[in-house]
């Protein structure tokens, strides 16, 4: 079991390290000058009046942002530079940017120089709440509904046939309805269309009524990201509930007398439970895309808008930054799916 | 009916630029923005740049159909070859399986539409690049289906009649596995459309992946944010996409 697990952690590792990589070499292989000509002109048009002047601090901000020096350990051979194979050593890009990371430093925004990780931990305040809320909020939902509509037959094609249409909204297509619905001048303004509410009006206010004022808030965008993974996880349990009412033990639990709510609970649930723990490794960084779309739209400052916005103004450091986290994600989730297999079964737990 | 809206959304979406349409998608119109439905001959309003919504529409259409169907048609062939050697030679004599396997953890260890994100942000808009970045993170499914249905086809005994009749191994992949493994990726090849439909979408509406100047349904909805009282700019694209994307999953049935 250790053994199964240290395999999978190293191998989530190496696809982490694979893909930032990736995205980092890919950032930077485009021509230093795309991104120059994005962020740096006012800066530099502003400090130097002469074309002399203007390419010594062109060649300043290159040195500050570490563009100066080679990409990667070795270069290509280019037909259009006539270069051969090169060996640059471990003065590059790449092995500095490795380096930074091993020490826990993510780079500087191109944007507004603030540290990433900076940027990343502040926007995680708010997108933390929306995500657990909406996590515990969908898979109570979800056992509950799946629940009931084993015990309810008439509704359940119903309710099936309900899931299945709302699975084929987007959920930016979902939170839009939503604003347009619930909050909109000209219909029903029962929720905030965006932000987090003034942090003046919070100043003097209890705990309680921060988090009332939070949930406010948060209500919308948690709905939209609630309705777009129900879907998944309720049929996905149904469909293991239909599957566990027909075996020998849950006949046996009812030919013991024993009404249909209580066989479900105390007896098919559980081994119902299994299959759909493997989605709870999807749920959590489903959660943090849609944690995109959803930010956006509602304008929170978490850090799904933050990766938005990076992507839309290519600020490279947020965005590997924003990867990176994202993958770290899905490895919690992974630690977490395991954990919950072993407390949902005990035979696991003893061949562990 | 499933087959007949999708018929009716092709159809229109190649003949749109031949349609009798009383406005061009491009044609800005600053003096008539945000009109509401039926004014001033714009059947279905306008937007905040006083472009037709209708022309916007089909014009949207052609663009989600040109990236998403020939991006479908080449993860499904390239996830069904990959899978298929992969799941037909295991191992022996290239670790062809684990390359695979391994790429499919890889990619499927970031949610997709972040990865997207984050690749489409690095690379120039355009349509070409998009294609190929679906095509780079969406192979892994019908990858997947396929493997597993060769690992369990190449176990099967006609598989080990060709084998003695000293047919070579390519050849027992290309003409007796091959044909008997291929079904599942084309049993989900109407998913993979709308699930690519719904990222492009997404993707435009993030404002990532196409240039501004190209006609999506996104965008319309990224506008509709801007002013939430233009109830046509959401109400008609959003019930295109879901008719779209309910007919799709009908026809996969």
């Amino acid at each position: 079991m250790v053994r199964y697990l240290l395999f999978r952690l190293l191998r989530l590792l190496f696809a982490l390290w694979l893909t930032a990589s990736g995205v980092f070499l890919l950032s930077r292989s485009l021509p230093a000058d795309i991104i120059l000509q994005r962020l740096s002109v006012d800066e530099i048009s502003a400090t130097a009046s002469s074309l002399q002047q203007q390419r010594i601090a062109e060649q300043r901000f290159r040195h500050r942002l570490g563009l100066d020096i080679p990409l990667f350990y070795f270069s290509l051979p280019t037909a259009a530079t006539h270069q051969q194979w090169q060996w640059h050593g471990r003065r590059n890009q790449y092995h500095r940017w490795v380096q930074q990371l091993l020490h826990g430093n993510l780079g500087r925004s191109y944007r507004d120089g603030q540290p990433v990780t900076t940027l990343l931990a502040a926007a995680l305040t708010y997108t933390l709440p929306l995500t657990t809320l909406a996590a515990t909020m969908s898979v109570l939902l979800a056992l509950w509904l799946a629940t009931r509509l084993a015990v309810h037959h008439q509704i359940r094609l119903l309710a099936l046939r309900l899931l299945y249409a709302l699975d084929a909204l987007p959920l930016f297509v979902l939170a839009l309805l939503l604003l347009l619905l619930f909050a909109n001048p000209d219909m029903l303004t029962w929720f905030p269309a965006y932000g987090l509410g003034e942090e003046a009006e919070l100043v003097n206010t209890s705990v309680l009524e921060r988090i009332g004022t939070l949930l406010y808030y948060l209500a919308l965008p948690s709905i939209s990201l609630i309705l777009v993974n129900l879907p998944h996880l309720v049929i996905q349990l149904d469909a293991a509930l239909q599957q566990e009412r027909r075996t020998a033990y849950a006949a046996t639990a009812r030919a013991k007398g024993a009404p249909e709510k209580q066989v479900i609970q105390h007896h098919t649930l559980r081994n119902a439970l299994l299959p759909s723990l493997a989605q709870l490794t999807d749920l959590l960084p489903a959660l943090v895309a849609g944690a995109v779309v959803v930010e956006v739209i509602f304008a929170l400052p978490g850090v799904g808008r933050l990766l938005a916005e990076a992507a839309a103004t290519h600020d490279y450091p947020v965005i590997v930054g924003g990867v990176l986290l994202t993958a770290l994600v899905r490895l919690l989730a992974q630690f977490l799916t395991d954990g919950l297999y072993l407390l949902a079964d005990p035979r696991i737990r003893l061949r562990a | 009916m499933a087959i007949g809206w999708l018929c009716l959304l092709l159809v229109s979406a190649v003949a749109a630029p031949w349609l009798p349409l009383p406005f061009a998608p491009d044609q800005l119109n600053l003096s008539a923005t945000m009109q509401p439905p039926g004014t001033d001959g714009h059947w279905l309003g306008t937007d905040p740049y006083g472009r037709d919504v209708l022309a916007l529409l089909l014009f949207g259409a052609r663009t989600a159909l040109r990236l998403s169907l020939p991006a479908a048609i080449l993860t499904t062939i390239l996830g069904t070859l990959l899978g298929a050697t992969a799941g037909f030679y295991r191992n022996r004599p290239l670790p062809i399986d684990s390359l695979v396997t391994g790429l499919m953890a890889v990619i499927s260890s970031i949610p997709r539409l972040i990865l997207v994100l984050a690749l489409a942000a690095v690379q120039p808009p355009s349509i070409n690049t998009l294609l190929m970045l679906f095509l780079c993170t969406y192979w892994i499914g019908p990858a997947r289906l396929v493997r597993a249905e060769m690992l369990r086809t190449r176990e099967l005994p006609f598989i080990e009649a060709a084998r003695a009749a000293g047919i070579p191994a390519h050849r027992i992949l290309i003409r007796h596995a091959l044909p008997n493994t291929w079904q599942p990726a084309l049993a989900v090849f109407p998913l993979s459309v709308a699930s690519l439909i719904a990222l492009e979408t997404t993707l435009s509406f993030l404002g990532v992946g196409l240039p501004p100047e190209i006609a999506s349904w996104g965008r319309l909805l990224a506008a509709f944010s801007i002013d939430p009282s233009a109830w046509w700019l959401l109400l008609y694209p959003a019930a295109i996409l879901f008719i779209t994307s309910l007919a799709l999953r009908q026809l996969s049935k």
